[in-house]
């Protein structure tokens, strides 16, 4: 039932003294207007539903995707749609976005209910009302979470895994929710599992938290969800990624190129699990995030649920930021969140934390290469960065695809270690976008996934008959 | 109501607003650096010296201080003129490694040698072979031992005249014992440990020295306890074998080296001097005797925790520091034992030097996610 | 080539200032092409010797490349190679009984070096390269240069590592009490002060090449 489970390679980063898993998440009131981007990427293309001057309800769909791997956006609260312009967006690229003046009333539409309990309807039903709640998964799992389920059904899979390993410093929305919410994020896993159907449910959480074993057990005893698996992974950096969370509990390793469906699991957060939850019991569509504010650079770090579409700007300015002491602030955590430039840009339905730094690294130029191998020991994809580095450097793109440069999840653990502060991020990005990418005969749970869905019902037999174990 | 489908197209990066006069700095993760830098490492490899530094101008006097300084000044300076002049990058001289290099060099060379001799030997070490290579990380070969051996080759008279120390004799045996070894063999007195126990073991191999049971290893023993602390002839660094595994155990704990290479090194050294430690029997005590003096005596110590782990001439991939440790083990006690010179590290770990890259390329890792271990293209 | 010579010393005198600067320069047989290592790193231990293999050089060069130049038209291109080689050994073998005769002491010290020029590279290749395709005077002007080009680098080298090494040049003590830095002049040093020398050329090469 409880397990230890580690990986080789990572760094054990320094945890905040104030870490946002041990706050109470409050509630941020809308404020007098929000932006809320159409879509999520500027690849997506929407159709929009609203014009200017309408008046919208909280939850009002307000664009609907033209491809099926979209997911709608919906109005975070009640008001005008003032205009409807592109607005920066944390991507770094403006998206058209409508401009909603809030009005405080908060009339709300839900979603059509399914007819029967979700225990006993057509996984499709509940895929289609995931769809249409819009919600979408972050960091190593983005993308819409309904097109993941659809993968995971069509691909089989046997393991649902839910990841509430937070290991960087200023980050532990996840655990906070299992904290507070555990019961929610069992039965929306449970969802999940129904949906996709998953075997095996486990979630993993990270070393030391306080409250959230206890939390946890007493949701399982209390929801009679005794088939979930709690799996305590190590609190090293970074555990929580999908690759290597995959591993660690299940000991499959998943070839670059391929996804993690194709070894026969899906990892979720309990965000997802949260709004699955939300979705199916109430109607409630995916409007609100949950979203930790911290760092350096803010004096009062807080966990808020924030409408989507509220500006990066009043959190920091809720959470009493000093704006003069700000050198970066990240959307995501400081190693594998992204720098902004444009604190006006919005909340979005990806983010999960806010950090703001007072010191801005790399600070310093960097000095040669001293193979220290330092890289190599905490890389958990067990390659040599330096070498990779190197041969980028040169422009031996052929060379850099030979050391598997394409494995690379762009952790940053190698540059955090690297005394000689060589950016090795960067070339590792560098050379895994200039080399071609890796062919793999794909595997037989992917050509599973590529026919098209033939019929309503799911297969039955659907399940891994194949060795669970990779190939490379 | 509905509308035309409207594409959602990319456009402009958006410009900030008027208020957001925030000046923010961007960049590719990761945010967060570890305080460890290379200064930072070169200044721990020379704070880990510092015991045997102390050791050594206790035993000495102040002529190792004096020849350590100029050791380091001269590296320093060479270093600091060639980025100067012809690299025109002055301030990379503060990663400190041209100190570390002037450490370790001096410490290979024995008190009493002329001052000039160092600032050359300093000079070639960093002018030659590390600058024309690239500087830090590019040398080929580990710059102190390659100064070290180039005053083997120019001047092996000089770094053979050993100085003994303030207290106690230059072997640390007893003067009894002293005698004995005299009237037996030629030329004890005034060699080190090392010297005088090499030229007995090979006189007592021949067949009539065999004969006469009046000498025994056993005498030696007497010489281990002077030999572990400190108080015998050799090198600047290579008399205290205390001080210097209590500075390698400092640099351990800070993760500056590890310990597959001086483990490896120094099994393999014990291996081989026990099974051929010339008494002619495995199990009696001289034979374990004779691999611990193997171990102290001479600059296997240093070689072995300081010399061979410098992480820009050894192997980057766990298997490959295994190979490079035991390589070097088996190369420095061929060349004592069958090689002209007494010492045999300086040698051995250049030698191992010159193969890293291709251990490097034969033992990398199996990536996540692969199966076959990546075979072809040369390390960088 | 009397007749060349006769009718315009100006274009003579024009091969000569080209071929010069070929030789010398931009085509120097030791620090640009790389050849002829092996004697230039036995043999530049003192000036005396460097110059008296740079300068058997010279003359092995100059006359092979002539007797070639005569021959061209005669000799075959399927065995043009072989053929050159009994003209050099034949120029070698009577430059090296001048030196025995003249030269003894110095003969003795140059050993296998001096027949060896036999076998160098560069006498082959002026001669294929060179010689074989181009008139007598184009061709003895080229040994010559080539071979001042290989004799002058060749005795910069050997007086340095003569200086450093032992401190005297040709035999002559310059500094008093210089203890010598044996490695220079073993065969170390040789390699490590061509190194040296060709990194030099390449260095200022690149420096005019980044001011142009």
């Amino acid at each position: 039932m409880f397990s230890r489970h580690d990986f080789r390679g990572g760094v054990f980063l320094p945890s905040s003294k104030a870490s946002p898993a041990s706050l109470a998440i409050q509630d941020f009131p809308a404020p007098a207007r929000v932006f809320v981007p159409f879509a999520q990427s500027p690849d997506d293309s929407m159709r929009i539903l609203v014009a200017e001057g309408e008046r919208v309800k909280l939850g009002q769909m307000l664009s609907e995707p033209l491809n099926g791997t979209g997911v709608p956006s919906h109005a975070p609260a009640s008001g005008t749609v003032v205009s409807i312009a592109p607005h920066a967006h944390p991507c770094g690229v403006a998206l058209p976005a409508a401009e909603i003046e809030t009005d405080g009333i908060n009339d709300d539409t839900r979603i059509n209910l399914l007819s029967t309990a979700w225990p006993d309807s057509p996984p499709d039903d509940l895929v289609a009302l995931v769809q249409s709640a819009g919600i979408v998964g972050s960091g190593s799992m983005s993308g819409s979470a309904h097109a993941q389920f659809q993968r995971a059904r069509t691909a089989g899979i046997d393991t649902l895994i839910v990841n509430a390993v937070e290991c960087e410093p200023f980050t532990g929305v996840d655990q906070r929710m299992l904290i507070e919410h555990a019961n929610q994020v069992l039965i929306g896993a449970a969802i999940v599992a129904r949906i996709t159907g998953a075997k095996n449910t486990c979630i993993a959480v990270a070393g030391k938290r306080p409250g959230v074993m206890s939390a946890l057990q007493k949701a399982r005893t209390e929801g009679d969800l005794k088939s979930v698996t709690i799996v305590k992974a190590r609190t090293r950096y970074p555990q929580g990624n999908e690759r290597v969370l995959c591993t660690t509990i299940t000991k499959r390793e998943i070839p670059a190129g391929q996804s993690i469906v194709d070894v026969g699991c899906l990892i979720i957060s309990p965000t997802i699990a949260l709004a699955v939850h939300e979705v199916v019991t109430s109607g409630q569509p995916f409007v609100r995030c949950v979203v930790s504010v911290a760092g350096p650079g803010v004096a009062r770090p807080a966990v808020l649920r924030v409408p989507i579409g509220t500006s990066i700007r009043a959190l920091l300015e809720y959470c009493q930021a000093d704006f003069s002491r700000m050198k970066k602030v990240l959307v995501g955590g400081p190693l594998s969140g992204s720098s902004i430039a444009d604190l006006d840009a919005p909340v979005t339905k990806t983010t999960s934390a806010i950090v703001a730094l007072t010191r801005a690294f790399p600070g310093e130029r960097s000095h040669a290469c001293i193979s220290c191998s330092m890289c190599m020991r905490v890389c958990p994809m067990h390659l040599v960065p330096a070498v990779i580095a190197k041969h980028v450097e040169r422009n031996r793109i052929a060379e850099a695809a030979e050391w598997n440069v394409h494995a690379c999840i762009a952790c940053g653990c190698c540059a955090y270690v690297c005394p000689s502060r060589i950016n090795l991020v960067h070339y590792m990005r560098l050379g895994a976008s200039l080399a071609p990418a890796p062919t793999h005969a794909p595997s037989a749970r992917t050509a599973r996934a590529a026919k098209p869905a033939a019929s309503p019902v799911a297969e039955p037999d659907a399940g891994p008959s194949e060795n669970a174990q990779v190939t490379a | 109501m509905s509308r035309e489908p409207v594409t959602t197209t990319p456009s402009a990066p958006s410009q900030p607003t008027a208020q957001a006069a925030e000046l923010l700095h961007m960049s590719v993760g990761p945010h967060l650096r570890h305080s460890d830098t290379v200064a930072g490492t070169m200044l721990s490899v020379a704070a880990a010296l510092v015991p045997a530094l102390v050791a050594s101008v206790a035993f000495f006097g102040i002529k190792s201080a004096v020849l350590v300084a100029a050791s380091v000044a001269s590296c320093v300076l060479t270093e600091w003129l060639i980025l100067w002049l012809l690299i025109k990058r002055p301030r990379a001289i503060a990663d400190c490694s041209a100190v570390a290099t002037g450490l370790l060099l001096a410490f290979t060379l024995p008190p009493g040698l002329p001052v000039w001799m160092a600032v050359l030997a300093s000079v070639f070490a960093v002018g030659v072979v590390k600058m024309p290579f690239g500087g830090l990380g590019g040398n080929f070969l580990n710059p102190a031992m390659a100064g070290r051996v180039f005053l083997m080759v120019c001047y092996p008279a000089a770094l053979h005249a050993f100085v003994s120390p303030a207290s106690g004799s230059m072997c640390g045996l007893p003067p009894e014992t002293l005698d004995l070894l005299a009237g037996k063999i030629d030329g004890v007195a005034g060699a080190t440990p090392l010297a005088a126990f090499n030229m007995i073991t090979t006189a007592l191999s021949s067949p009539e020295m065999l004969d006469e049971q009046n000498f025994h290893i056993m005498d030696f023993q007497d010489a281990l306890v002077p030999m572990f602390l400190g108080r015998t002839g050799g090198c600047i660094g290579e008399t205290s074998a205390l001080a210097l595994i209590v500075g390698a155990a400092f640099l351990w704990y800070r993760r500056v080296i590890g310990f597959k290479i001086p483990a490896t090194y120094l099994t393999t050294m014990l291996v081989l001097s026990w099974l051929f430690n010339g008494t002619g029997s495995l199990v009696t005590t001289e034979a374990f005797i004779v691999p611990v003096y193997h171990i102290l005596g001479g600059g296997v110590l240093l070689g072995a925790l300081f010399m061979a782990t410098d992480p820009v001439t050894s192997p980057v991939t766990p298997f490959g520091k295994i190979l490079f440790g035991t390589g070097c083990g088996v190369l420095t006690f061929l060349f004592r034992k069958v090689g002209g010179h007494v010492e045999g590290v300086a040698y051995a770990i250049v030698l191992m030097n010159l193969t890293v890259p291709l251990i490097n390329r034969f033992t990398c890792p199996r990536a996540y996610g692969t199966r076959r271990r990546r075979a072809k293209g040369v390390l960088a | 080539m009397f007749r060349v010579l006769r009718s315009n010393s100006n274009e003579a005198a024009e091969i000569v200032r080209d071929a010069l600067v070929r030789g010398v320069f931009s085509e120097n047989p030791l620090l640009v092409c790389a050849t002829g290592l092996c004697p230039a790193l036995a043999i530049s231990t003192t000036l005396p010797r460097g110059f008296t293999l740079g300068a058997a050089m010279t003359v092995a060069l100059a006359c092979s490349n002539a007797l070639i130049s005569m021959l061209r038209a005669w000799i075959p291109a399927s065995v043009r190679i072989p053929c050159h080689l009994v003209v050099i050994a034949a120029v070698v073998t009577v430059v090296d009984i001048l030196l025995r005769s003249s030269l003894p002491g110095m003969s003795d010290s140059l050993g296998i070096y001096i027949p060896l020029i036999a076998v160098n590279c560069v006498v082959l290749e002026r001669g294929n390269v060179f010689a074989s395709r181009n008139t007598v005077f184009h061709s003895v002007v080229d040994g010559c240069v080539v071979g001042i080009g290989f004799c002058l680098p060749l005795c910069l080298i050997a007086g340095v590592r003569e200086i450093v090494g032992s401190g005297s040049l040709a035999g002559i003590a310059l500094l008093p009490a210089y203890p010598g830095i044996e490695i220079v002049v073993i065969a170390p040093g040789g390699f490590l002060a061509l190194g040296f020398a060709i990194g030099i050329v390449n260095f200022v090469k690149a420096h005019r090449r980044h001011r142009a």
